[in-house]
């Protein structure tokens, strides 16, 4: 099969988690440095983001020291809910290596973890695990964690950190289920009481939707002085971008290559079972509204030549979106 | 959709279904009749919308080759079929077992001897019957379809022999009660051979 496609292909997906990840990760800790110096300025998603890096962590091996320090200091502020749902998106690979979070948190005295499993490290590596310092929760990128710090760590505080991010853009309980991965059962709870307490507001409709207004929230997270400086802190509040679908498509294109090269796929099931990771990813690339300018829709061998497109498309939107111009 | 097969599509789709069932360690072995085997063989050169699959075949402890009843498909093959179509647009039935159901009245005989395989994609073998049953299948279709079906024109594609044709009429005439269904049969015969000349 084309070797070349399948090893370049890894290469753009690897590549982009591993600088995502690193662009998150020292948006949250010290200890964390970019490759290329610049810190995610979108928000990130702390359950998506330990996903990702366990995704490239084998290849990528501070990484998973960064996984497991920030699970010994700061498990408390993930969700464990989020984890399993977010993880079965996930290919098999990344769930097996799960325990290189779960492992420390449960052996710093998080129990919560424990339900996770920590299957033995892989590889014959063992993580090095280093304080992680202060948390940098007041930035923007964290806004998640600190509302998490705040309010818990449950889904009225992802959903508010999800509608801070959308600046005003209403988005209906389907988009938010998408983008928080809880049950809508539990954010239809979760938007009652929100909006009960004017938290965030309700559109009426069939289905009806929901926002928080960008200036008040600004005015919470960064005390401005004047209204010029609130508009200009709305301004300034961190988009949300839906890290959960993109991170798991890249993980799979991963995962595919690895198959592709040790099981010597030809052209053709390298090309069906690129389908079969599209297809899985479409409505979720949809409601992340991704938007993708090549097509898919080539029939036979011929489609890897559209998903070679969709993953450079997914390569790029990454990028962008890390820095906030997406 | 594509519904019509053309022999390059025909050969590009089995093979794409036997490397699915190579790498899904799922091989399977499976004897086709009617147009799809006509188009492969080279007979005819017509579009096929299906490839009617009459008989499974595998082999048993001793190593004989034997046929068994088409369905149901076994799951990875039935998995590589929709995938296959789903890659290709094809219909998802564009490999399926209608056709099976003559094994309630009997297969032509010597079927399993008169069969050559081929394999695609290494995890498919496709059993092509030969000459001599697809004379009996089409002599029979063409019967139960009227003149004007395209079994007619398949069997006047093969051009039989009268002999042949008279093997054939023998088990054809058997696979109806029907006291008219002799008389038609031999009106197809007689009118495929006049066609010859």
């Amino acid at each position: 099969m084309s070797s070349e496609t399948v090893s370049s292909l890894r290469k753009v997906a690897e590549a982009t988690l591993v600088e995502a990840a690193w662009a998150q990760w020292s948006a949250l800790t010290a200890t964390a440095v970019p490759a290329e110096g610049r810190r995610a300025r979108t928000l990130v998603d702390p359950e998506a983001l330990v996903l990702a890096s366990l995704a490239v962590g084998h290849r990528e091996r501070r990484l998973d020291d960064v996984v497991a320090s920030w699970a010994t200091d700061a498990s408390h502020l993930m969700s464990l809910q989020r984890m399993r749902t977010l993880a079965s998106r996930f290919p098999g690979p990344v769930q097996d290596r799960i325990g290189v979070f779960s492992r420390p948190a449960t052996a710093s005295g998080d129990k919560r973890w424990k339900r996770l499993g920590a299957a033995p490290m892989t590889g014959g590596y063992t993580p090095r695990i280093k304080p992680i310092g202060e948390l940098r929760l007041v930035e923007g990128p964290a806004l998640t964690l600190r509302l998490r710090a705040g309010f818990g760590v449950n889904a009225k505080a992802d959903l508010l950190s999800l509608l801070i991010g959308l600046a005003g853009t209403p988005a209906d309980l389907k988009v938010i289920a998408a983008a928080t991965a809880y049950t809508e059962r539990a954010l239809r709870t979760a938007t009652e009481e929100m909006t009960l307490a004017g938290f965030i507001h309700e559109i009426e409709g069939r289905p009806s939707s929901f926002y928080a207004e960008p200036e008040a929230w600004a005015r919470v997270l960064h005390t401005p002085r004047t209204d010029h400086e609130a508009q200009a802190a709305a301004q300034s509040l961190p988009p949300w971008r839906f890290w959960a679908a993109v991170f798991a498509l890249l993980a799979h294109v991963v995962e595919w290559a690895d198959a592709a090269e040790r099981e010597g796929w030809s052209d053709y099931v390298a090309s069906s079972r690129a389908r079969d990771i599209l297809d899985g990813a479409r409505r979720r690339l949809r409601q992340a509204q991704v938007r993708l300018r090549s097509g898919a829709s080539s029939l036979g061998a011929e489609f890897l030549g559209d998903f070679e497109a969709v993953v450079r498309d997914v390569g790029v939107w990454v990028s962008e979106g890390l820095y906030g111009s997406a | 959709m594509n519904t019509d097969l053309h022999a390059e599509e025909l050969e590009a789709a089995l093979r794409a279904l036997g490397e699915l069932l190579a790498v899904a360690d799922e091989p399977a072995a499976v004897v086709v009749v009617g147009g799809a085997t006509l188009n492969l063989l080279g007979v005819v050169r017509r579009a096929t919308n299906d490839v009617d699959v009459i008989a499974r075949a595998s082999r048993d402890a001793t190593g004989t080759l034997r046929l068994e009843r088409a369905e149901p498909f076994p799951p990875g093959l039935t998995r590589g079929i929709r995938t296959v179509a789903r890659d290709f647009g094809l219909s998802e039935d564009w490999m399926n077992a209608a056709v099976e159901a003559q094994w309630a009245t009997g297969l032509p005989p010597g079927l399993l001897e008169d069969t050559t395989w081929r394999n695609y994609g290494g995890g498919l073998d496709l059993g092509l019957v030969g000459r001599r049953t697809l004379i009996a299948l089409k002599l029979f279709t063409a019967a139960d379809g009227g003149r004007l079906s395209v079994h007619l024109q398949d069997l006047r594609a093969l051009s039989p022999t009268s002999s042949e044709l008279e093997s054939a009429a023998v088990w054809v005439r058997a696979q109806d009660a029907a006291p008219e269904w002799t008389s038609i049969v031999q009106d197809v015969s007689r009118h495929v051979e006049r066609d010859r000349f």
